[in-house]
C-alpha cells in the first residue's frame, strides 16, 4: 500500500499521513494485523522528520486503529472493531459544518452535498456498507 | 614487466575511468541532469539532449588529449624504456597522478554542467514535484540477499587460510609480498604468521566491505513516484535485488581472485613471472568493467522520484546533504548505487570507519 503526502499543502504532514493510513485501514487495503512500517524507515522513506512520524503513530494509537507491540511495532488493528465514540461525532459534526457552510455559501443543492457524502462513503469501501452499519446501530 | 606492458594496464584504467566519467549522464536516472530534477516529459528534449552530448564529448575530449599529452611526455622522456630508479616517478607516479587530474577535469565538467542544467530549468519554468510518496509494504519483501548468502565468500577464505595453514611448512622462508612496476621482486619479506595470512584479513575485510554494501542496498530509502507508484515499486524490487546480486558476485570473484594471489605468493615460488603477474593485474580490472557494465543495464531507463526542494539538498549536484531528512543511505542521483546523506552525523561515522580500516594497514605495516 502506497501513502502520498504533499509537502505544501496547508494540512500538516503527520494529519496527511495519519489520514493515509487510516483509508488504508477503511479500505481494507491495510489488513488487520498488518504491520506498519518502524519509524525511521517510514520518515527515510518520505525524506521527513522522526518525529512527524512519531506523532502519527502516537495519533493511530491513542485513537485506536494500531496497536504498539514491543516486538513488532504498530500492528493494525481490524477495521470494525472500534466503537463510534462522542469525540469522533463531534469531530465529525463539526468537519461537515464547515463543509455544509461553504457548500451553502456556493449555492450547493442538498441533494447533491448528500450524494457526495453517500459516495464518498462508498469509495473508500463500497462493498463494505453493511458492516459499518451495523456499527452505527450499537 | 617492460614500460610498454605496465602503460597498457595503466592506459586501460585511464580509459575505463575516462568512460565511466563521460558516460554519466546514462548512469544516471533519465529524469535526473547532472544532479537537477527536470520533468519526465523534458527528458527527451532537444535542450537536454544536448547538454547531455555536448558534456561527453568534452569529457572525452579533455581526458583524451590529456592522456596523450602524458602518455607522450613520458615516451619522450624516457624513449620508451623503463627509466632508471632516479625518474622512476616518470613511469609510477606520472600515470597516478594523470588518473587523479582526469577525476579532476570529468568533475569540474560535471559542476559547469550542473550549472547549465540549472539554469535551463530555470529558464524553461520546470516545476519541482509537490508531493511525495512511500511504500507501506515494499519493505516486507526481500529486495536483498541475506546475510548467509555470504557464506560462499566465507568458505573461501577458510579454504585459503586453512591451505596456508596446513602447508605451512613447505612455504619457503621468505616470500615476495610486492612487485614493483618491471615485474621485478622489490619488497621481501620474512615468513610469518602476518605476512602468510596478511592476504586472509585483506580477503575478510572486502567481505565486510561487501556485506555492508549488500546491507545498504536494503537499507537505503526507497522513493514512490506518487504519479506512478507501481511502475516505482516495480522499479526498486528490479533495481535493488540487482545491486544485491551484483555485490555477492562480485564479492565472490574478488575473495576467489585474492585467494590465488595468496596461493601464488606463498607457493608459487620461482613459477611467477611475467605474464602471470600480468594477469593479476588485470584481473580486478576486467571484474570492475563487468561491474560497470552490468550497473549500467540494472540501471538503465530509471527515473527518479524526485521530492519537493530536493535539488538544492544535492550539493554540485553530487553530495546529499539535508539535516531533516532521517535516511542515511540515499539512491545516487549521479550514477548508480547508493551514497550517504552528509547532513546526518551517522554518515561521517561510517566514513571513519571505513576509512580507518583501509588506512590501518599503512600504519601497522610500514
Amino acid at each position: 500500500m502506497i501513502v502520498s503526502i504533499d509537502y505544501e499543502s496547508d494540512t500538516p504532514l503527520y494529519t496527511q499521513l495519519y489520514d493515509e493510513i487510516v483509508r488504508g485501514i477503511a479500505s481494507g487495503r491495510l489488513e488487520s494485523g498488518e504491520n506498519l512500517p518502524s519509524v525511521r524507515s517510514l520518515a527515510g522513506d518520505l525524506g521527513i522528520n522522526l518525529h512527524t512520524v512519531n506523532k502519527t503513530y502516537q495519533l493511530l494509537k491513542q485513537e485506536g486503529f494500531v496497536h504498539i507491540h514491543r516486538q513488532k511495532g504498530a500492528v493494525v488493528q481490524p477495521a470494525g472493531s472500534l466503537p463510534v465514540t462522542d469525540a469522533f461525532r463531534t469531530r465529525m459534526e463539526r468537519q461537515l459544518e464547515s463543509l455544509a457552510s461553504e457548500a451553502l455559501c456556493r449555492s450547493m443543492r442538498e441533494e447533491e452535498f448528500l450524494e457526495r457524502c453517500r459516495s464518498a462513503y462508498r469509495s473508500i469501501r463500497p462493498q463494505a456498507r453493511d458492516t459499518h452499519e451495523g456499527g452505527r446501530e450499537r | 614487466m617492460s614500460l610498454y606492458g605496465f602503460g597498457l594496464t595503466m592506459g586501460a584504467v585511464y580509459v575505463l575511468v575516462l568512460a565511466v566519467a563521460a558516460f554519466q549522464p546514462s548512469l544516471a536516472p533519465r529524469n535526473i541532469l547532472f544532479g537537477i530534477s527536470i520533468p519526465k516529459s523534458a527528458v527527451d528534449d532537444d535542450a537536454v539532449r544536448k547538454l547531455r552530448r555536448s558534456y561527453t564529448g568534452q569529457v572525452i575530449g579533455y581526458g583524451l588529449a590529456f592522456g596523450i599529452l602524458v602518455a607522450a611526455g613520458i615516451l619522450w622522456k624516457t624513449g620508451g624504456t623503463m627509466p632508471a630508479d632516479d625518474t622512476q616517478w616518470l613511469a609510477t607516479t606520472l600515470p597516478v597522478g594523470a588518473l587523479l587530474a582526469l577525476f579532476g577535469i570529468s568533475g569540474g565538467l560535471f559542476v559547469a554542467f550542473h550549472q547549465k542544467a540549472e539554469r535551463l530549468k530555470r529558464e524553461s519554468g520546470w516545476q519541482e514535484e509537490r508531493r511525495t510518496a512511500a511504500s507501506l509494504s515494499l519493505r516486507k519483501e526481500r529486495l536483498h540477499y541475506p546475510l548467509y548468502a555470504f557464506a560462499p565468500h566465507l568458505l573461501v577464505i577458510l579454504i585459503s587460510a586453512g591451505a596456508a595453514w596446513l602447508l605451512y611448512d613447505k612455504i619457503p622462508d621468505s616470500i615476495i609480498t610486492h612487485y614493483n612496476a618491471r615485474g621485478i621482486p622489490d619488497r621481501i619479506q620474512d615468513k610469518s604468521y602476518g605476512t602468510v595470512f596478511e592476504m586472509n584479513l585483506v580477503q575478510l575485510f572486502m567481505l565486510a566491505i561487501f556485506i555492508f554494501v549488500n546491507y545498504t542496498t536494503g537499507a537505503a530509502r526507497m522513493k514512490i513516484d506518487p504519479a506512478d507508484p507501481e511502475r516505482s515499486e516495480e522499479q526498486q524490487r528490479r533495481y535493488r535485488k540487482g545491486m544485491s546480486l551484483l555485490m555477492l558476485l562480485l564479492g565472490l570473484g574478488m575473495v576467489i581472485f585474492m585467494g590465488f594471489l595468496q596461493a601464488f605468493m606463498l607457493y608459487g615460488g620461482s613459477r611467477m613471472n611475467g605474464v602471470l603477474i600480468g594477469a593479476a593485474g588485470i584481473a580486478p580490472l576486467v571484474m570492475s568493467a563487468a561491474a560497470v557494465v552490468s550497473m549500467m543495464k540494472l540501471g538503465k531507463g530509471r527515473m527518479e522520484a524526485s521530492r519537493p526542494g530536493e535539488d538544492a539538498k544535492w550539493k554540485a549536484g553530487a553530495f546529499y546533504w539535508d539535516r531533516s531528512d532521517s535516511a542515511i543511505f540515499v539512491e545516487k542521483r549521479t550514477g548508480i548505487g547508493f551514497t550517504l546523506n552528509w547532513g546526518h552525523p551517522v554518515s561521517w561515522v561510517i566514513l571513519a570507519i571505513i576509512l580507518g580500516f583501509a588506512l590501518a594497514p599503512l600504519y601497522l605495516n610500514p
